[in-house]
């Protein structure tokens, strides 16, 4: 089945080390079902910021809103990692 | 045989210290624990540096649901980390390792504090050690209560094991076949709204205290194993004819009678189940040539459980070993001593191998620091 939904998510993080992390942190979790959305990663650096780049693709609105609500969700808690520690 | 422990104590180090994160169902912990180089023995005890937990309670009558428990611990896990190392007085240099979770329990609850256990890992460089819950119960209460080799009976939630050490693996002799004693008696609990604060089991143990007319129950053992599901449907059809009918007195509206038949029903699931428990641990004692009992996991805290493991244990002239709430209830500690049990016979988990499952039986783990 085609990915007909998609969403591009752009992170901006203060060091390049913070925006691999959060890279590393996420990719371990496989997609719960591959069949109906697709998540890829890349971080590149514009303008004096280095950004985490996610793109997410998914078969319909509501797949691909739990996803993103779950990858945001996790963003969090390692943003306030980097914050606290 | 005795086995090293102390291969991979790093330089210029005089003791391991671990963290551990815990998430596997509604409790939050975060445990900081200390060892000595040796063997761990009555005089070379681990040493608990930190303890906390936080527990997210629903209203009465509601379970805990994924979802919202995963946001619970999301809300609080690094404020829980900070505070730890605030009350032990300990900073990132101190640990040598990151214990956490990595099943069996909730997938979203798990996910949602290894994310924390892996951000930290790759941000302060210290390895991880993924958990198996029911070894790190196991561990610690054989640590905090010198048990040898303990027939273990773990009873919580989401489990109900009989367990005996053999061959490096902590073999399951016995157990549930459908729900955990810990969902039957909360699950009881939500048909009778009794409150989920500090625990739905803690609530009902005091009620049962009072009850004093047994009301017969199915008695389901099934050879080693057991099944409650039966019990539940039988007690709640009971307990709804009894309370829940248009001409019933409503629940809230505790007057002498209805709280009477509230008191006894609790008592009678509890002597019921615990009876079950009590056959299945003294079979399995039989079997492996044990006097020891150990009780762990949250139903252990159950002060008439164990009066009644008791009886039955000093019958064969043997001896009970039981832990108090703050071990026996998911706690981060049990996590951070399993886990560097573990990391002090060289096992670290990979970045990729640190995804939870919810599945993970005890008896897939290999003990490699035991060897007797």
């Amino acid at each position: 089945m085609s990915f007909t939904s998609s969403l591009t998510l752009n992170i901006p993080f203060q060091l390049q080390n913070q925006a691999s992390i959060a890279l590393k942190t996420l990719s371990v979790d496989p997609i719960l079902r591959p069949d109906d959305a697709k998540v890829s990663y890349l971080i590149s650096y514009i303008s004096n910021c280095h950004y985490l780049h996610i793109d997410l693709y998914a078969i319909s609105d509501r797949v691909l809103r739990v996803l993103a609500n779950n990858i945001i969700a996790s963003l969090k808690t390692i943003v306030e990692c980097f914050d606290e520690f | 045989m005795v086995v090293d422990l102390d291969q991979h104590l790093k330089p210029g180090k005089s003791s391991y210290v671990a963290i551990g994160l815990e998430g596997s169902a509604n409790k939050l912990g975060v445990g900081l624990i200390r060892h000595h180089p040796g063997q761990l023995s009555l005089s070379n005890r681990a040493e608990v540096l930190a303890n906390i937990r936080d527990t997210y309670i629903t209203p009465p009558g509601e379970g805990f649901l994924p979802r919202d428990t995963a946001r619970h611990h999301r809300n609080w896990v690094v404020r829980l980390i900070k505070q730890a190392l605030d009350e032990a007085r300990l900073g990132k240099d101190d640990i040598d390792v990151i214990c956490f979770t990595k099943g069996p329990g909730m997938g979203a609850p798990l996910q949602s504090v290894v994310i924390a256990a892996r951000t930290l890992s790759l941000l302060w460089d210290i390895p991880l050690v993924g958990v198996n819950h029911c070894i790190g119960h196991i561990e610690m209460g054989r640590e905090i209560t010198g048990a040898h080799n303990p027939v273990v009976l773990y009873v919580s939630g989401g489990n109900t094991q009989v367990i005996a050490y053999s061959k490096q693996k902590y073999r399951i002799f016995g157990e549930t076949l459908d729900i955990a004693i810990g969902n039957c008696l909360d699950r009881f609990a939500r048909t009778l709204e009794i409150s989920n604060d500090p625990s739905p089991g803690y609530n009902i143990e005091q009620l049962a205290k009072k009850g004093k007319h047994f009301v017969e129950l199915p008695y389901t053992v099934k050879g080693m194993d057991l099944s409650m599901s039966g019990i539940l449907a039988y007690i709640d059809e009971i307990a709804n004819t009894l309370f829940n009918k248009k001409n019933a007195k409503p629940l809230q509206n505790e007057e002498g009678k209805n709280k009477n038949k509230k008191n006894n029903l609790c008592f009678s699931l509890q002597e019921c189940l615990f009876s079950m428990l009590v056959e299945i641990t003294e079979r399995a004692m039989a079997h492996v040539n044990s006097n020891e009992v150990l009780i762990v996991g949250g139903v252990g805290c159950n002060e008439r459980l164990q009066e009644m493991m008791k009886i039955m244990v000093s019958d064969r002239n043997g001896s009970i070993f039981a832990t108090d709430e703050r071990f026996c209830i998911d706690n981060g500690i049990m996590i951070a001593h399993a886990g560097l049990l573990s990391y002090r016979m060289g096992d670290t988990t990979s970045l990729e191998d640190t995804v939870c499952t919810q599945q993970y039986r005890t008896d897939q783990v290999l003990v490699k620091w035991r060897d007797d």
